[in-house]
């Protein structure tokens, strides 16, 4: 299993009830081939920077989901197949989640290092102080 | 030295380092509009290294991310 992540545009003339459905489509897809889905955000209404389809707006949703890698063309199929969806990414999010962590360890071991000083520092005060009593 | 130069000397250039790097991110986000924004010349070019100092491996992670932006509408092909 690997974590994917889609950003489709929607045209701008659905409505809320809408694109509720063509979510439920895709996310139902994406079930009926044994895939999770970890979360869904709706965006909404954005300015396009440049027009598509001579729209200027587009309704952005983005799914995070796990899928088995065979299966993912599947999805990309039918979402361009879908009348509704302006245009469509498929990003695997694998190498990129193993990057993050990556960098949350070094942040953690930093983290640790700031807080090794200033006990440290607190514990010199503290020594100091007593001192001057 | 070569600051003793006094023409030199008024020229001392500032070092440029990659922002990346200084903040330990490592994932650029394709999502992430507002700093993309920064990496971006006036008709939407990607600045070169040579302009923002980024190195090497981040810049390729940030072209990719400034791309997908681009096909997802986010961030312009061109600006006028």
């Amino acid at each position: 299993m690997s974590v994917y992540e889609t950003l489709f545009i929607a045209l701008p003339s659905l409505s809320e009830e809408e694109v509720d459905n063509l979510v439920g489509k895709i996310t139902s897809t994406i079930e009926s081939l044994e895939g999770k889905i970890r979360k869904i955000d709706k965006w909404g209404k954005r300015v396009l920077a440049y027009p598509i389809k001579k729209l200027n707006e587009g309704i952005y949703v983005l799914i995070e989901f796990e899928l088995e890698k065979g299966k993912v063309n599947e999805v990309d199929r039918r979402m361009k197949l879908d009348e509704r969806i302006l245009r469509h990414l498929i990003v695997n999010l694998d190498h990129d989640l193993k990057l993050k962590a990556r960098e949350e360890k070094k942040r953690a071991k930093k983290a640790k290092k700031h807080k090794g000083d200033d006990v440290n520092g607190e514990t010199k005060e503290e020594v100091k102080a007593e001192k001057g009593e | 030295m070569a600051n003793q130069n006094p023409r030199k000397r008024f020229f001392v250039k500032k070092k440029k380092y990659c922002s990346f790097c200084a903040k330990g991110i490592e994932v650029i986000d394709y999502k992430d509009v507002d700093t993309l924004k920064n990496y971006l010349l006036e008709g939407a070019m990607i600045k070169p290294r040579r302009a923002t100092g980024t190195c090497p491996k981040h810049q390729r992670r940030l072209t990719r991310a400034i791309k997908r932006a681009r096909t997802m509408a986010l961030l312009p092909f061109v600006t006028q």
